[in-house]
């Protein structure tokens, strides 16, 4: 009997660790975003050569340009690809904002404005004698070489610069554009798609539930009846949403689990300087929920869940 | 714009609840967000099958010879082994608890006067991961490494040092019989309250207020009690920390005035003793704390709780009672299933007496629900001491080089984790059924009724372990 026993309890433990092992060593798949600059001619490297802020911004506004141009063009006579035409909408709202940054800079630094010094070379191919997919297609080919300039730019810059504007500036771009080249190749790699709509109702998302798969390509249209930042905690995303506009953004999803949608409200003025005294005059044993009510507008508000099943 | 970061990064409840109104995820540990996601069912039900499946084998194969055999079990004496030796060195010893004392300090200015945003501050990650959750993982597996580190205990003796050379003795009261571990039940409920109700506690600021009053209560308890006595029964910490290191690998005896580390097999120090009426709450209490986290944020409660909050109850209070409640069902669960044993064993011992016997057997099951349902959190948000530790203060230093390292979730592979949650907690489960039925041969003199005895822990330990499972595979829920 009580071998009998032993022998059950043997091969129920076995069972159970080969069971654990097989699942568990889930392969990963990584998707390496740095690999080459293959599609970068010498003299394109040559010309993105930069060894001082001078340089660097007038380098980087030309360059940036050309991503404006290119992805407004997309706008137009492309975007059959949902991600492809969310990623152009994105890449012309943040490179623009950084160009007008950029221009003031370089005028307050140099005391001249900025002008075009004319050294710069196109990255991308012109996009006039192609249409639909293929537009699409050849759209984000390019834009991967050209997005690999740009960090590779601003690790130059890393390197060289002393001014906090242009290293704050250069880490924001390695950090975003090296996301949207790993978001190209995926959709290049023809990664799974989800189109999804979502709505910001009274500070709550609906669905409230967002679930996706790691490795899907996912495009989000948000609308919202209040203004602010839209971010989804864990990948780091930030993105500016207005009441009545419709903010689309696509991102990749590469890293499973459970993250936070979070809105950040436009902050009230005049309500800050208040808020900290508040957190100041704070002591133990008071009823907190009431203490901590005038935080409004300083803190990101959990308004949903990103659900990322591992694939 | 671009300093914002890690601005994303965490969650402030406190805004959220109080500006939403109508809470949301209401019950949270203090700090830190969870990146794992619920087990998936097919492996809840083959958890839950085979805790049901072990149990019965179990039955079958736990003897008076293999209980005695527990009971009899080998240990090492660290300090005749060469190895250890300099470990446990006067210096080492000495150098460590400095070491603690002067990170005790540190993370609590930089609560009071560092940044206060929680993600750039060392307080809420010190306390809540590290403290929360770090020390309880440590002393369950490895020992109770809180009577070495505790940096209150360490400043107590410092002081105490100070006034002997002053010569100013301090008189210790005796300690109220009646009281046994109550005060430390009180203030760990506190703790409790602090972690899971208040809206506060990832704010520096207030969360240094909390930690400086249990410094004061601390300081006020040893110089009136005497060291050893209020840590040993008025303490949270030091009884909490002790209980848990009953299930660990090692085992403090004092010989001969010496203090003496012996190495022994893991759970074998829940046999021993058996808990008085207090400490048997105490431990009550810490089995539905740790539980709180995850049963109140299921659909069920959270619906409940909605329906109060429609009620005009106000958070504070709900919490409040969520908590108490459930340390209430706990209670009244393991008394039903103490009397249902004496019942069924027909042996002459009070239920009390029952009772207090066999409540740490249920510790193991709760020691791998906290260690599954709190890895990724230590996984995850203990990576931000990394970056804290060069700038403890959120003043942009640098002082080890490591202050622009960002957070990495890839580190934890979901599919291991879901496989690893699950295995602990049959694990968890297995080692309480036997330590249960050991504890049954001791205290039940006749054989036979050991065996049937142990019938109605048999339910309750699956229902726990299913309990825990189940809680595990929860669905998410989005904001209601």
């Amino acid at each position: 009997m009580n071998k009998t026993v032993l022998i059950v309890v043997g091969v129920i433990v076995l069972g159970a660790g080969v069971y654990f092992l097989s699942t568990g060593s889930s392969s990963k798949m990584a998707m390496d975003t740095n690999d080459s600059m293959m599609g970068m001619s010498e003299e394109m490297m040559a010309s993105m050569q930069v060894a001082t802020d001078r340089e660097f911004i007038e380098g980087m506004i030309p360059h940036h340009q050309e991503a404006v141009d290119t992805a407004r063009e997309v706008l137009v006579r492309g975007g059959e690809i949902p991600a492809i035409r969310a990623l152009a909408q994105s890449i012309i709202g943040s490179q623009e904002e950084e160009i007008a940054m950029m221009k003031t800079w370089y005028e307050d630094w140099y005391g001249t404005p900025y002008q075009d010094t004319g050294r710069y070379m196109n990255m991308m191919r012109p996009l006039a004698s192609y249409s639909g997919r293929e537009l699409d297609q050849v759209f984000t080919k390019d834009m991967i070489v050209h997005h690999q300039g740009a960090v590779m730019m601003a690790e130059m810059a890393l390197k060289f610069s002393e001014r906090d504007e242009i290293r704050d500036l250069s880490d924001a771009i390695i950090e975003s554009q090296q996301r949207e080249i790993a978001l190209m190749q995926a959709v290049l790699d023809d990664a799974p798609e989800q189109t999804l709509s979502v709505e910001v109702n009274d500070r709550k998302l609906e669905p409230s539930v967002v679930t996706v798969t790691e490795g899907d390509v996912v495009t989000l249209s948000v609308a919202t009846d209040e203004s602010g930042e839209f971010h989804i905690s864990g990948y780091e995303i930030e993105n500016a949403m207005e009441v009545g506009e419709m903010l689309e953004f696509a991102l990749l999803a590469d890293k499973p689990g459970r993250y936070n949608f979070e809105l950040h409200p436009t902050a009230v003025e005049g309500k800050e300087g208040h808020d900290e005294e508040e957190t100041q005059a704070w002591l133990p044993f008071i009823n907190v929920a009431e203490a901590s009510e005038g935080e409004e507008g300083e803190e990101d508000i959990v308004i949903g869940a990103f659900v990322v099943n591992p694939r | 714009m671009f300093r914002n970061r890690f601005s994303s990064l965490f969650v402030v409840l406190g805004g959220a609840l109080a500006v939403a109104g109508a809470p949301a995820v209401v019950f949270a540990h203090g700090f830190g967000q969870r990146i794992d996601l619920p087990v998936p069912l097919y492996l809840y039900l083959f958890g839950a099958g085979a805790v049901v499946a072990l149990s019965f084998i179990l039955l079958a194969f736990v003897s008076r010879r293999f209980a005695d055999m527990l009971y009899a079990y080998p240990t090492i004496k660290l300090s005749e082994r060469a190895l250890f030796r300099p470990l446990a060195s006067k210096w080492t010893l000495a150098s460590l608890k400095f070491l603690f004392v002067a990170f005790f300090l540190i993370a609590l200015a930089s609560g009071i006067w560092g940044d206060q945003n929680p993600a750039f501050n060392m307080l809420p990650t010190v306390v809540w991961i590290l403290f929360a959750v770090g020390v309880p993982f440590t002393s369950a597996l490895l020992g109770d490494i809180w009577r070495l580190i505790n940096p209150l205990k360490t400043l107590f003796e410092y002081a105490q040092a100070l006034l002997r050379r002053a010569r100013i003795t301090l008189v210790e009261r005796e300690w109220p019989a009646a009281w046994g571990v109550w005060p430390a039940f009180v203030l760990f409920f506190v703790f409790r309250w602090v972690e899971n109700v208040s809206l506060d506690s990832s704010t520096p600021y207030p969360l240094a207020m909390f930690v400086l009053t249990y410094a004061l209560v601390t300081f006020a308890g040893m110089a009136f009690f005497g060291k050893k006595t209020w840590l040993s029964k008025g303490d949270p910490f030091s009884v909490f920390f002790s209980f848990l290191s009953r299930f660990s690998v090692t085992e403090v005896r004092e010989e001969d005035g010496k203090t003496e580390v012996h190495l022994r097999p893991p759970a074998v120090g829940l046999l021993r003793g058996s808990a008085d009426f207090s400490q048997m709450a105490f431990v009550l209490l810490m089995l539905s704390s740790v539980a709180a986290d995850g049963v109140l944020s299921t659909g069920f409660f959270q619906n409940l709780f909605s329906l109060l909050f429609a009620a005009g109850l106000p958070w504070s209070i709900v919490g409040t009672m969520g908590l108490a409640g459930l340390f209430a069902v706990f209670a009244l669960v393991y008394w039903g299933f103490s009397c249902l044993t004496k019942l069924v064993s027909a042996d002459a011992s009070p239920v009390v007496s029952v009772a207090q016997r066999f409540i740490y057997s249920l510790l193991p099951i709760s020691i791998a629900y906290e260690v599954a349902h709190y890895l990724s959190i230590l996984v995850v948000e203990g990576q931000r001491l990394i970056y804290l530790v060069s700038d403890p203060f959120g003043k942009g230093w640098n002082l080890f080089g490591t202050a622009n390292y960002d957070i990495s979730y890839t580190v934890l592979n979901l599919k291991l984790l879901w496989n690893l949650q699950v295995g602990l907690i049959i694990v968890g489960h297995v080692i309480a059924v036997i330590i249960a039925h050991a504890v049954a041969e001791r205290f039940f003199k006749d054989s036979r009724k050991a065996i049937i005895s142990q019938y109605p822990m048999l339910v309750l330990m699956i229902f726990y372990s299913c309990l825990s499972l189940w809680i595990m595979a929860q669905p998410i829920i989005g904001i209601e």
